[in-house]
């Protein structure tokens, strides 16, 4: 779907470039992540691939087309397929919920026919329906993420290009995006998104890309990480009565059914908890990259 | 891209004017300063005695602040939509960067006519016909356009927008001097393009048209050139 080759990109005025020369493929219908702390060149490889930022070195094939030579032919109608879901909020402040989307839905060939009603479908699926009549500058800064995230949706675009979309959101609202997100995969439609919550990052994307000083060190699913860079150990809390000391203990997971000190312990002890040792991406992004995530 | 677009983004500009008090006394201002002025003008007369030896002169300026006022209600939609962020998202919607600006360029245009245009109308203190003030409007709202560009490109909100605003108010009226005195640094005012504009009123002239409208077209080229700069 996506195919990006040695990507370079600098600001004007930069003496350094911000992305350095990455390479990476979104496949159809996944969601690929960026993660990496702030400043590591998220959202500008997000701001590229969108054409918000031109004069890039390196090749960009979106649906197998060229975006510098084939530019022309689906400059606009490049922005019919992709969706765009801004790191801060952007609306119109002195315009409602309803009228920013009404607005924003002018620009897209949509069938005028229950538009009103689709946009406030959108504005439900994220709990903003009873404020789709207020004005925007009244609403908190999650409120405006949620309209940030919903006028991405408008024109049902197969692309998404979602930038911190959880970001100011409490854990209930962070569910509702995250949840919508997976199901917008599960229609098939390719995510893009970047983020610094790793637990975002496990949850959501198939694949994920190690993004740090503008270089992507690795690209894999949290899955396989966690896998490889993960110890295949359980570790057992215990003691010896209810109240007492607690005391711990690690076994090979491989030989855990005929580990007798294993088999003794869980039977003479009193169990407080049991863990297998995978690494969270937190840990492993550290290992591989040597910074932390914030 | 559909051609309702242009009747959202025209009727969203008026929500965004209308639900603006500083916006909406805007749109009245020029109004409120043209019959105020008009008011005055025979004291003015009394006062000076040759001033309606200036009248095209008063008209020009007096034109072109109008159609300036018009203009600033965009500029201040438009620094509006910079405080909002907005340009980013609708540089994401398949709607042609360059059809946006010429919309509202022509909108600044079209409501900087008006004021202008009202102007010489309601002074009604020179022998022109209704094709010589439409002409006269006209010139006059160049400026207005330009002036639009550099005030959205060099401010970032609304509060450098007004003191961009009261420096411009000031350089407006400047070039005035240049047909009192007999000086060499008269020839400063040469440089701005509104000055031609006067001078094309007080002295009717083909030269000086042409050469109001070629000023106004380079620095018109200068502010787009500049807002596309700062926009990236």
């Amino acid at each position: 779907m996506i195919t990006v080759q040695d990507l370079i990109y600098s600001y004007p005025k930069s003496e350094n470039p911000t992305v350095k020369s990455v390479s990476f493929e979104v496949k159809e219908g996944e969601i690929f992540g960026f993660l990496g702390p702030s400043g590591a060149g998220k959202s500008t490889t997000q701001k590229v691939l969108t054409k918000l930022l031109k004069n890039y070195e390196g090749e960009i094939f979106i649906k197998n087309k060229n975006s510098k030579k084939e530019l022309r032919e689906w400059k606009s109608d490049y922005y019919n397929q992709i969706g765009v879901g801004f790191e801060l909020p952007n609306h119109y402040s002195k315009l409602s919920a309803l009228e920013n989307l009404q607005f924003f839905a002018s620009f897209y060939e949509l069938d005028k026919q229950n538009l009103n009603q689709k946009l406030m479908q959108l504005l439900e699926s994220v709990g903003l329906a009873k404020d789709a009549k207020k004005k925007v500058q009244d609403f908190s800064k999650g409120m405006k993420m949620r309209l940030n995230f919903v006028r991405a949706l408008i024109h049902n675009p197969p692309i998404l290009f979602l930038d911190e979309p959880t970001s100011g959101l409490d854990p209930v609202n962070g569910k509702i995006i995250k949840d919508i997100i997976l199901n917008l995969k599960k229609e098939g439609k390719t995510i893009i998104l970047t983020t610094h919550h790793m637990t975002d990052a496990e949850q959501l994307c198939d694949r994920v890309a190690f993004m740090v000083e503008g270089k992507i060190p690795l690209i894999d699913s949290p899955k396989n990480l966690k896998e490889k860079y993960g110890q295949r150990l359980l570790k057992v809390e215990y003691s010896q009565k209810e109240g007492t000391n607690r005391q711990n203990q690690f076994f090979e997971l491989e030989t855990l059914a005929q580990n007798e000190e294993f088999l003794k312990l869980i039977n003479q002890n009193y169990i407080q908890s049991m863990h297998t040792q995978e690494a969270t991406l937190e840990d492993i992004f550290i290992e591989v990259t040597g910074k932390k995530l914030i | 891209m559909k051609p309702t677009t242009f009747i959202y983004l025209f009727k969203n500009d008026i929500r965004n004017i209308f639900r603006d008090k500083t916006l909406l006394m805007m749109t009245v201002l020029p109004l409120i300063m043209i019959f105020g002025l008009k008011a005055a003008l025979p004291s003015v007369v009394k006062l000076l005695p040759s001033f309606p030896n200036y009248y095209s002169l008063f008209l020009a300026v007096v034109g072109t602040v109008s159609g300036l006022l018009g203009g600033y209600i965009i500029a201040f939609v438009m620094l509006d939509e910079k405080d909002d962020d907005v340009l980013k998202v609708i540089r994401v919607m398949p709607f042609p960067m360059f059809l946006f600006m010429a919309y509202r360029l022509l909108l600044a245009g079209f409501w900087a006519f008006i004021f202008s245009f009202s102007a010489l109308l309601i002074f009604d203190i020179q022998d022109y016909s209704l094709l010589e003030n439409i002409f006269y409007a006209l010139l006059c709202s160049q400026t207005a356009v330009v002036m639009l560009l550099f005030m959205v490109s060099f401010a970032s909100n609304k509060i450098e927008g007004v003191t961009f605003l009261k420096g411009l108010n000031f350089f407006i009226v400047l070039p005035v001097l240049a047909f009192f005195v007999d000086a060499w640094w008269k020839y400063i005012f040469t440089i701005f393009p509104f000055y031609w504009t006067y001078k094309a009123m007080q002295e009717p002239n083909y030269l000086w048209i042409l050469i109001s409208v070629f000023s106004h077209f380079v620095a018109f080229g200068i502010g787009y050139y500049l807002f596309l700069k700062k926009t990236e």
